[in-house]
């Protein structure tokens, strides 16, 4: 496809589940290490989007690139370089911080798990709780450690499917941080969320879904945020 | 060791290591073959030679109830938490996928097995200990083709609408097979028949699992993915 | 109206109406009454045609299942779901008439029979298929799902009537008796029955293929239509 520099690319991509149409005409290009912030009313397909990128679903019909492999013949490639946080864990609540991270470093062939589960622990602040199961975590923590768990591989693409929702306020920062982080090494990160604000802050462009279609794709260093609601507000009122 | 297999122990650690520390499923399984036992011996009269001709057909029973069971567990495991999800964004081979749970669901059921047996020899009261060694075979193949098909069908049933309800509509007919070469081998071996009885049986359960593990191993994509 | 189907069907339906009606002449009057099971062996005629039936449902189901997780178009899926139904339909056909054949030759309504026990299992894996149909929650993974099991089924049968088999060897049943080999006039009229049989096979699952595809064009268009309707909603807002 030739986009060399791209690290998501999608050419109109639509997804249909029986007569039911969640996406259409999608062209989406996702530069490498650019943040792409999602917005769009709940059913929008945002979702959707997210899962078809991370592989878990293939377009029904339209071609779509990451890391310039088509995705349609090679799934399993793009796979260890993508890591997704979503609304749930993902987490084995019987085995412990350490064995949830040990098992998905195994799963994604790294080389020194042991090592690899620790940093990660580490970089989370939860070294110190590694051998406790997960079912005694708070919230927050369980948060911190998908996470972990997201970022263990050192995936170049992260996608997180709201993962500011139900957090608290230490969490949050910490995540706030950690993507920041993230950016700063150049990861490419795609951010579903509701908070216009801070995916704003956030991100190097967004783009807003309504009815399973871009309604509108900016650079967010050109829009103010009283811009952006009056955008969404607009792209919103269009489709319904 | 090529990927494959490392994501196939992989499973079969987690789910080993799992069920070691929760032992939620091995004893309620343990716990649920024993009942079906007692019930079936509550149905015969006590000491009468018809009960004791009816051992292998119970014992298959038992592990049957007990197996269904064992194996909706095994995917509500993954349902919590979305964790099949976790499972699919992994590089790893579906069949892989497929491989450790079966393994999993496989060793889980041996080791019930083994506890259903003596109990078997006591309340039927059958002189299993001397047979014991020849029993083994058609045990292992048997359960394994029970663990192969009934993993796939697990993974389809808990999303339908009925769940665990219609793992046993979907599972047991075509298990058919491999509970009559399980019963009747035993049956054979028990009542001390010659060896040459027995192998057409124990051909039957392993041509079943062998079929149904490679067959099942390449379905199970078409199972999982969206 | 697509007609090529309309006259398939239409064709292969005054096949089997013609056929329906010299079977019957067929099985009473051409064929010889047998010597032992007398007018009671007559069932034969329509049990054994049902038999065929419902196994070339069965492989068609297989087939089908293939290729549709081969190509993925919903139209194999219905081709597939039409024969399981068609095949559960006469695969009850064989085990309602079995027994009517069992009990006034062997004294019992059912024997345990190699055929019709593996009858039996095939029923209850194919009812199972129909069940995968109605408790599934999202169609298009209720498709796959059946596919998998379309195949599994399939490939359990010679598993099955091997097992059965081998079973019924070592618990012989002194009442039952094997069937023999059929002299000529039988075997024409059997096979002729045979082949109305299929012929009726083919003619319903024409027909009912169409009118699910028919149902199915139907949803897309309102889908459709109730999609448009929101668009023109919006324009006259504005």
């Amino acid at each position: 496809m030739g986009e060399d520099t791209s690290a998501i690319v999608l050419r109109g991509v639509a997804k249909r589940f029986g007569h039911l149409t969640a996406l259409q005409g999608i062209d989406l290009d996702v530069p490498v290490g650019v943040t792409l912030a999602l917005f769009g009313p709940n059913g929008a397909g945002k979702t959707t989007l997210l899962r078809l990128i991370s592989t878990l679903g293939k377009p029904t019909s339209g071609r779509m690139a990451i890391l310039g492999t088509d995705t349609l013949n090679a799934p399993e490639q793009v796979r260890s370089q993508i890591g997704l946080i979503s609304h749930q864990t993902l987490l084995y609540e019987d085995l412990t911080a350490r064995e949830n991270l040990v098992f998905y470093g195994r799963m994604y062939g790294l080389k020194d798990t042991a090592d690899c589960a620790r940093a990660a622990l580490d970089a989370v602040g939860l070294l110190d709780r590694q051998h406790d199961r997960v079912r005694t975590f708070s919230r927050g923590m369980k948060q911190r450690l998908t996470i972990a768990r997201a970022t263990l591989h050192r995936p170049s693409i992260l996608l997180l499917d709201e993962p500011f929702t139900g957090l608290d306020a230490s969490a949050r920062t910490l995540l706030s941080r950690m993507l920041e982080g993230l950016r700063q090494q150049g990861r490419t990160i795609v951010l579903v969320t509701h908070d216009l604000q801070q995916g704003l802050a956030l991100s190097d462009r967004f783009a807003i879904l309504n009815r399973g279609r871009i309604v509108a794709q900016r650079t967010s260093a050109d829009v103010t945020f009283s811009d952006l609601e009056t955008l969404y507000e607009t792209a919103i009122q269009k489709g319904r | 060791m090529p990927p494959f297999f490392r994501h196939v122990f992989a499973i079969l650690w987690k789910d080993l290591k799992t069920e070691a520390r929760t032992k939620e499923r091995l004893s309620a399984m343990c716990f649920f073959a024993f009942l079906v036992l007692l019930i079936f011996n509550f149905a015969f009269r006590p000491g009468s030679t018809v009960m004791q001709s009816a051992a292998p057909g119970i014992f298959w029973i038992s592990v049957t109830f007990a197996g269904l069971f064992g194996l909706t567990r095994s995917f509500a495991l993954e349902r919590q938490n979305d964790c099949l999800m976790g499972l699919l964004l992994t590089p790893a081979d579906r069949g892989a996928i497929y491989l450790g749970k079966t393994l999993a669901n496989l060793l889980t059921m041996i080791f019930m097995e083994t506890l259903l047996l003596p109990l078997l020899a006591v309340f039927l009261n059958i002189a299993l200990w001397a047979h014991l060694f020849r029993l083994l075979l058609p045990l292992f193949l048997g359960t394994l083709g029970f663990a192969a098909v009934g993993t796939l069908f697990a993974a389809m049933s808990m999303n339908t609408r009925l769940q665990e309800a219609l793992l046993p509509m979907l599972t047991l007919p075509v298990l058919v097979p491999a509970l009559l070469a399980g019963v009747e081998s035993f049956q054979a071996i028990l009542s001390g028949a010659p060896f040459s009885e027995v192998v057409p049986w124990i051909k039957l359960a392993g041509a079943f699992a062998v079929l149904f593990v490679t067959a099942c191993l390449l379905l199970f994509d078409y199972v999982v993915e969206e | 109206m697509k007609t090529r189907p309309y006259l398939w069907s239409f064709g292969l339906g005054l096949l089997a109406l013609v056929g329906m009606l010299i079977a019957p002449y067929m099985a009473l009057v051409y064929a010889d009454v047998e010597t032992q099971m007398l007018l009671a062996q007559k069932i034969m005629y329509f049990h054994v045609p049902s038999a065929f039936a419902a196994y070339a449902g069965f492989f068609l189901v297989f087939v089908f299942s293939i290729l549709y997780l081969w190509r993925r178009d919903k139209r194999w899926d219905i081709w597939a779901s039409c024969s399981a139904e068609l095949g559960v339909l006469f695969c009850t056909l064989v085990l309602l008439t079995g027994p009517l054949w069992a009990k006034p030759i062997w004294g019992a309504w059912w024997v345990w029979d190699t055929r019709l026990t593996l009858t039996l299992v095939l029923w209850l894996i194919y009812v199972a298929y129909l069940m995968l149909r109605s408790y599934s929650e999202d169609p298009q993974q209720s498709a796959k799902f059946r596919a998998v099991l379309g195949i599994i089924g399939f490939l359990d049968v010679p598993l099955v009537h091997y097992a059965v088999k081998l079973w019924r060897t070592h618990h012989p049943n002194v009442v039952f008796q094997e069937r023999m080999g059929l002299p000529p006039d039988m075997l024409t009229a059997l096979l002729f029955c045979g082949m109305t049989f299929l012929v009726l096979f083919a003619a319903i699952l024409i027909k009912r293929v169409s009118l699910e595809l028919a149902r199915d064009e139907l949803d897309y268009l309102q889908a459709e239509i109730q999609d448009r309707k929101t668009i023109l909603g919006q324009v006259s807002e504005e």
